[in-house]
């Protein structure tokens, strides 16, 4: 049995959060669970152990950066890809050097954001 | 004085043909044949050398640069791409603009500062390259992988960051060329080296999790070094002294390689209007011959009968002679379009295949030039609005790689040349709306239109089915003049397209234009020649076909109107009006028209003798001919005729 690759998803627009979702979604990945924040990212992490988390930089509470940090501690082979933006290189590259394993560019395009997943997750 | 100016035109026509090779051998070395790279080598060389013997400093000293480019490429020290063939091209350009000026003002003062410092700066980014390469072989490292991040990749530079930490996992990273920093600075193309120490059998796994990376390598680095090893002492010792001494070295085995290769081919160079001159006088030979035949059958001697005879038959023999020396390889000018394609489809962003056939094809001199600017077009055509960008090609299930082919080839008395392509095709319904809103055609008889009759309104003047002229083709003056051309020269053109799958352009031409078949007709008592490649057919004219409505003469051809001209009218020839007159139907552009004369008295080849002086200036005529009896005959040409109102 094929196991679905489990994903969570941070960003704190609830459009971000659709819009992965579809794409993740109709591309045979299951999402573990959704968080608005880095604090509550943490929090899902722990409770929901998914495969792979998308992170989002900018959130209010705690930040993609910092969660990153956290999420590491408690587990230093998470599988975290950072949802970036062009203009954001630096902070990428300091999450990357943090332990993020990948990064997706908005505007997102679907085959771009499905090929990285599967890359990360070693599917 | 009169020594040097020969010593500079055999310097000119010799730098020429080394240009051309140039041209070709850049393409063969972009395409992947690294001898390639020698051939170059040897004729800046040579050109540098001449260069220096005329005296010509300014060109010797690109020359010269050029060359030690080229050097550290036949050392492969410098990576072969289409960005350093596009430079190297461009010096070979700037080299024929200085050959012009020499040619023209026996100076070569121009600015070469440009291309100079592109050159140097190429050498220069190269090196460092390598040298930071250099200093990593010293320093402790076990394996250099080499990256390509996909083109499409956003923040490449962050891609690579994701690599070098991945590495890092497993093994010691000891180097990233170009730096990290440099990714940030500059524009960073997505290639890029990691000098590394420690195990490099995970690195298949870790790089396999990371996305957009379109190749990569690994190569262990003791290898690399010894591969490296024979050049080293070139590369680290990079003292000025040394350096000299070694190109020189270079220069001297060259030297030796050259000359025994040096063709010697057993041929003189003739101006071609030496050549006009020459059939020009065998043209006054016929008519000294015709002359001496007319006064031996008049006092009947025999033995004047029988040496004419004989002269008749060298006269012949020399005409055919000086015919074949007028005729060329349609290579001399199919050459120059390997780099032509290349650099437009270069610029155009579309993978071209571009192939040549039937290079020895021969063709006359004069054919081959006149057609050379509409060759040009039609491929500019088949590359800039034919082939599809690769993107569309891959999505269209058809190789990323468009095709473009020119061939020539001898068919009965005629050359054909064929221009085929296998890109989207001309778009009829596209030709069909378009000759709409030009007012070209109606809506109402754009319904009836064959793609025949379709494919023909392309060669109307004023035409182009892109909405916007571009800078390559389609200024909508193209595929008239095209026509028009390939008409003047006696010949015919056909277009075969579908849709989808790409185009084929036929040219049937005479093999030579300075020999044609015409009609010869009678006007009154003068003579005039017709050139029989534009007569589609020929009628009686009477009271029952001919024609005046509103005053336009027209004749009817089974049931059509064709407009007519009377020759006696248009030459203001008096004569009493005939019974029964002749309409010679020609074409021109696609209409056909009637030319109406006496009669016609036969039909031969004849030998155009052009009009000079201010004779060239006479429009309706393309020349003259001198039949076998001595009588002058003025060819009429057609389309000045038909179309001219200077009359």
């Amino acid at each position: 049995m094929v196991k679905l690759v489990r994903v969570l998803i941070v960003d704190d627009t609830a459009f971000m959060r659709k819009l992965l979702k579809n794409i993740l979604f109709s591309a045979g990945f299951d999402i573990a669970g959704e968080a608005e924040n880095g604090k509550q990212a943490v929090e899902l992490y722990k409770q929901l152990k998914p495969d792979v988390v998308t992170m989002d930089i900018v959130m209010p509470e705690m930040n993609g950066i910092d969660a990153l940090k956290e999420i590491k501690k408690i587990d230093p082979n998470a599988k975290v890809v950072m949802c970036t933006a062009v203009g954001q290189e630096q902070m990428v590259k300091t999450a990357i050097k943090l332990g993020a394993r990948g990064y997706i560019v908005k505007p997102f395009q679907a085959a771009k954001v499905v090929e990285e997943l599967k890359k990360v997750a070693g599917t | 004085m009169n020594e040097f100016g020969e010593m500079l035109q055999e310097f000119i026509h010799e730098a020429r043909e080394y240009l051309d090779a140039m041209n070709q051998e850049l393409l063969n070395l972009e395409r992947g044949d690294f001898d390639a790279v020698n051939e170059v080598f040897r004729a800046v060389h040579t050109i540098k050398g001449m260069a220096g013997f005329m005296g010509f400093k300014n060109l010797e000293n690109l020359c010269h640069k050029l060359e030690n480019l080229l050097g550290e490429i036949r050392d492969e020290k410098i990576e072969i791409n289409s960005d350093l063939v596009d430079i190297l091209l461009k010096a070979v350009d700037k080299i024929a603009e200085i050959i012009n000026l020499i040619e023209n003002n026996k100076k070569d003062e121009i600015d070469i500062s440009d291309i100079l410092s592109s050159l140097e700066s190429w050498k220069k980014s190269c090196k460092e390259n390598k040298t930071s390469e250099n200093q990593n072989l010293n320093l402790d490292a076990d394996f250099v992988v080499d990256i390509k991040i996909a083109d499409d990749c956003l923040m490449k530079s962050v891609r690579a960051a994701l690599v070098i930490e991945s590495l890092k996992e497993f093994c010691k990273v000891v180097s990233v060329v170009p730096s990290e920093e440099e990714m940030d600075s500059t524009n960073f193309n997505g290639k890029f080296s990691i000098l590394a120490k420690g195990d490099c059998s995970k690195i298949d796994e870790v790089l396999e999790r990371i996305a957009e990376i379109d190749s990569y390598s690994i190569k262990p680095l003791s290898t690399r070094e010894q591969t490296k090893e024979p050049k080293k002492d070139s590369n680290v010792i990079e003292e000025d002294k040394l350096k000299i001494e070694k190109v020189e070295t270079r220069e001297k085995e060259e030297d030796k390689e050259a000359i025994p290769e040096k063709k010697k081919s057993e041929s003189v160079r003739v101006n071609v209007s030496q050549l006009d001159k020459i059939m020009n006088l065998v043209g006054e030979l016929v008519i000294g011959k015709g002359r001496l035949l007319q006064i031996a059958s008049q006092y009947d001697i025999a033995e004047l009968k029988e040496a004419v005879s004989i002269l008749d038959r060298a006269i012949t023999n020399l005409q055919d002679e000086v015919m074949r020396i007028r005729m060329v390889k349609v290579e001399r000018v199919f050459n120059r379009f390997p780099r032509m394609v290349r650099d437009l489809a270069r610029k155009l962003g579309k993978k071209v295949e571009f192939t040549m056939e039937g290079l020895d094809t021969e063709l006359d001199r004069t054919v081959l030039d006149e057609m050379t600017d509409p060759l040009i077009h039609l491929l500019r055509n088949a590359i800039d609005h034919g082939i599809e960008s690769p993107e569309e090609r891959k999505a269209l299930g058809k190789n990323e790689v468009g095709k473009i082919k020119i061939s020539a080839k001898r068919e009965r008395n005629n050359i054909v040349i064929e221009i085929e392509d296998d890109g989207r095709g001309i778009d009829l319904e596209k030709v069909k709306k378009k000759a709409i809103e030009k007012g070209l055609i109606s809506e109402s008889s754009a319904a009836s239109l064959s793609n025949e009759d379709l494919i023909s309104l392309i060669f109307l003047p004023g035409f182009s089915t892109k909405d916007t002229a571009s800078e390559i083709s389609g200024r909508g003056v193209g595929m008239d003049v095209v026509k028009t051309t390939v008409e003047k020269l006696g010949g015919s053109l056909k277009v075969a397209t579908k849709k989808g799958e790409g185009t084929k352009i036929r040219i049937q031409l005479p093999p030579t234009i300075a020999i044609i078949k015409a009609l010869l007709v009678n006007v009154s008592n003068e003579t005039y020649a017709i050139p029989i490649s534009s007569v589609v057919e020929a009628l009686y004219v009477d009271s029952t076909n001919y024609k005046v409505i509103h005053g336009n003469p027209f004749i009817i051809v089974r049931d059509k109107l064709v407009p007519a001209f009377k020759i006696k009218e248009i030459f203001g020839i008096r004569n009493g009006k005939m019974e029964r007159e002749v309409g010679i139907v020609v074409e021109k552009n696609g209409e056909k028209y009637a030319l109406i004369v006496d009669s016609i008295s036969e039909q031969q080849e004849i030998v155009i003798k052009p009009l000079t002086g201010y004779l060239s200036k006479v429009k309706g005529f393309n020349g003259i001919t001198i039949l076998g009896d001595g009588r002058v005959v003025p060819i009429l040409d057609i389309s000045s005729l038909i179309g001219g109102d200077n009359f």
